[in-house]
């Protein structure tokens, strides 16, 4: 079987003198200076010239402006030469009526034997509305570029260092503070880990690298050298931007927060001291108070000693708490570990309590018989469990009764405490912020006035976090709340008879 | 390799001892010269380059302020001839390269035995007393006509489509269908091109040089040549029958012939 086709056929089928008079694209040829010699209807058309109007009088140069006819001069003729083609040349071609329509133009040169153009090939496409298009996009370039102009003018105008990076953590921006900061004239991330405290540097790498990689923002605490070669305390904020839903950029700051740092630290060290210097002095106090309640002295005087012995004892509190914290914050509070059984330490701490007050009763929601082994710092689990005991009564002076359960977790490895009261409740918005030190519940029996130092739970968190521990809350309005931790449960007992 | 040998892109061949260094024009690079380079091939050693910014020269070496004046290109051939220990060439420059030669031969005359100007012109401009051929808003219209053809885009938006690394292949389309690969440095090069005045450096020029004027040069009219015959000592005008402005590649057959012609 022969494929071979009747080149007759062929020819019925195609027509080429057809296709080049009436192809939807201008054909053109033209000697090299520009002398048009041939013409499709096409492009007759658009120019609005009859075909002996062209023809050997017309040069490709009278169709197009006097710049465009020096570019041909300087580029394109040396182009189609050198080259052997140009392509897509942008043109306005000028027509009969001096109107005048933009064209994309190709050409290659019909070459002699020795290389030179003897006559130039052209196709030209209509690109009116590649141009419409195109104007369009232009506008919107302009419109993004004032865009990002507007971003670069407010992150310049604020005093803190600005940056964005690409999603793969590639700084791409930083704003006028960055380089008058770092004294660079682009950013090298070379450079600026140098002006990094040493000590700073491992952690900033290891916030940055967790980052970028889990795509959550992330803030951390660095010293950087300032231009009189001190550190000075920097936060570092980045958060991932969003575009659709899918992550496009970084968008971070760098703020100077060395006085905040300071004067945390200088207030720290104040209550360092304070608090140990204050210990002293109470417990001479109190010494000399008990030898005072053993003399025999008038009944009315009695009385007094009963209150100062009270005041004595908040005083001691007080003074014990912000000891606490001080030690939690430099790091020293260790912890002195044994096994103990977690329902004896319930109860001791129930009778201490309902030695001192008689508003509510402490319910057992336990049975005092089972025996849980912890391994803790039994005194630290007892300061824990009283705190949270004395806050349940305190949050609900309306109620008469305070619960204390303890249970057993499905596969016996943890117990968990819980100390609930039948108060007012805490609101959902303030759940995360009780636990922060300093933060103090507004009172509602107390005219709004907080009271106490809004210490107390972020000592019992430090504590319970040093157990590898946390306290959690639940809580519901005006029904009341619950607070409630979870100790792993030891299997041997080392110090405490059971007794 | 040499910074200099690679920075313009030097290539050197012929089986001649004497040198003849080739310089393109605006707007193309040492390619330009393939049509009449052979028939020097056998008697001269020669000296091809590309001006930092254009063919294939090392364009981060571009600075707009040394850039800025034809001074700045005259350096370019300084520093090829300096790095190659060349003496006494033949220059032949096309088009604006002509000035910069005669400005690199007031620098350093012994660098250069002969100069060839093709299709030069010391001022594109029109002015009192003077016709260079080109009134400023005919350059205006050539500056707009550049920035509006960069692969059929405007140049306030290709850089953005050639910036992007994800579509390396639209960079490298640009560098097949254009001389000059960077359109900001061709604008540059335009505009100290034609707004270059050279005329008072001409009397000044001590090294002997030919001008190959053609007959149609929109860019270089006819009446130049004669201008440059006449302020500049020793120079020989030729009309040449070639039309446009690079007979090189026109015609180059009548170019050589002229070339030897003056030389021998």
């Amino acid at each position: 079987m022969s494929f071979s086709v009747d080149k007759k056929l062929l020819d019925t089928l195609i027509d080429t003198e057809e296709l080049y008079q009436n192809a939807p694209c201008g054909y053109l040829s033209f000697l090299p200076d520009g002398t048009i010699i041939k013409i499709n209807r096409t492009l007759l058309e658009w120019l609005g010239y009859e075909l002996e109007e062209v023809l050997y009088k017309k040069k490709f140069t009278d169709l197009i402006s006097k710049g465009a006819a020096l570019h041909y001069e300087m580029f394109f003729r040396p182009l189609i030469n050198a080259n052997g083609a140009v392509n897509q040349l942008s043109y306005d071609i000028i027509k009969k009526n001096n109107a005048s329509f933009p064209v994309f133009l190709s050409a290659v040169p019909s070459k002699a034997v020795d290389g030179v153009a003897q006559a130039i090939n052209a196709t030209l496409y209509d690109v009116s509305e590649r141009k419409l298009y195109e104007r369009e996009l232009l506008i919107s370039k302009r419109k993004a570029e004032a865009e990002r102009k507007r971003f670069e003018f407010l992150s310049d105008f604020n005093p803190d260092i600005i940056w964005t990076a690409d999603v793969s953590g590639k700084v791409d921006y930083v704003n006028k503070r960055f380089f008058q900061f770092f004294n660079i004239s682009e950013f090298l991330a070379k450079e600026v880990l140098l002006k990094v405290c040493i000590k700073d540097r491992f952690k900033l790498l290891r916030c940055w690298n967790t980052g970028m990689k889990s795509l959550e923002e992330f803030k951390v605490e660095i010293r950087l050298e300032n231009h009189a070669q001190a550190f000075e305390w920097y936060l570092i904020k980045a958060q991932p931007y969003f575009e659709d839903g899918r992550p496009v950029k970084w968008i971070g700051s760098c703020t100077n927060i060395d006085s905040q740092v300071k004067s945390i630290q200088r207030r720290d060290e104040f209550i360092n001291i304070a608090s140990h210097e204050l210990k002293t002095p109470i417990t001479s106090l109190k010494a000399y108070h008990q030898i005072l309640q053993r003399m025999a002295l008038p009944e009315s005087s009695r009385k007094f000693l009963l209150r100062a012995d009270a005041s004595l004892n908040s005083l001691e509190f007080l003074v014990s708490s912000l000891f606490d914290v001080s030690n939690i914050d430099s790091g020293q509070l260790s912890l002195n570990l044994s096994s103990f059984s977690i329902t004896k330490v319930l109860e001791e701490c129930i009778d201490l309590i309902s030695a001192t007050q008689n508003s509510h009763t402490i319910i057992r929601t336990f049975n005092s018989d089972d025996v849980h082994l912890v391994y803790a710092d039994r005194q630290k689990i007892m300061q824990v469990i009283i705190n949270l005991i004395n806050n349940a009564i305190k949050y609900s002076p309306q109620a008469d009764k305070v619960e204390v359960g303890l249970k057993l977790s499905e596969n016996g490895k943890l117990v968990k405490i819980e100390i609930s009261d039948f108060g007012v409740g805490i609101p959902a918005d303030k759940l995360e912020l009780i636990f922060e030190k300093y933060y103090r519940v507004s009172d509602t029996t107390n005219n709004n006035k907080a009271s106490g130092l809004g210490l107390g739970l972020y000592i019992i968190q430090s504590i319970l976090k040093q157990h590898q521990s946390r306290v959690f809350v639940n809580s519901t309005l005006n029904e009341g709340s619950c607070f409630y931790f979870s100790l792993p449960v030891s299997n041997w007992n080392n110090s405490e008879p059971l007794s | 390799m040499n910074t200099i040998i690679k920075r313009n892109n030097v290539t050197i061949t012929g089986k001649g001892e004497k040198v003849m260094l080739f310089a393109h024009g605006f707007g193309c690079d040492q390619n330009s010269w393939k049509f009449v380079t052979d028939a020097f091939a056998n008697d001269y050693k020669l000296v091809l380059f590309d001006y930092v910014g254009a063919g294939k020269s090392d364009l981060s070496a571009y600075s707009s302020s040394r850039y800025g004046t034809l001074e700045g290109y005259a350096q370019d051939i300084l520093e090829v001839c300096d790095e190659l220990k060349l003496e006494e060439t033949i220059f032949v420059g096309h088009s604006v390269s002509s000035m910069v030669g005669v400005l690199a031969a007031l620098k350093h005359p012994s660098f250069f035995e002969k100069l060839i100007f093709v299709g030069p012109s010391p001022r594109y401009l029109n002015d009192e007393g003077y016709h260079g051929g080109f009134e400023r808003a005919d350059l205006e219209a050539l500056f707009e006509f550049m920035d509006s053809n960069y692969l059929g885009w405007s140049s306030q938006l290709a850089p953005a489509i050639m910036g992007n690394p994800d579509r390396p292949e639209l960079g490298a389309f640009l560098t097949s269908s254009f001389c000059s690969t960077d359109p900001d440095i061709a604008r540059e090069f335009a505009r100290v091109t034609f707004f270059s005045d050279n005329r008072a450096d001409l009397p000044k020029l001590q090294v002997p040089s030919l001008t190959l004027q053609c007959t149609d040069d929109i860019i270089a009219p006819l009446n130049i040549g004669d201008f440059i015959a006449a302020n500049t000592p020793d120079n020989t005008l030729y009309i040449m029958e070639a039309s446009g402005h690079c007979p090189h590649i026109s015609e180059p057959q009548e170019t050589v012939k002229a070339i030897k012609k003056y030389l021998n």
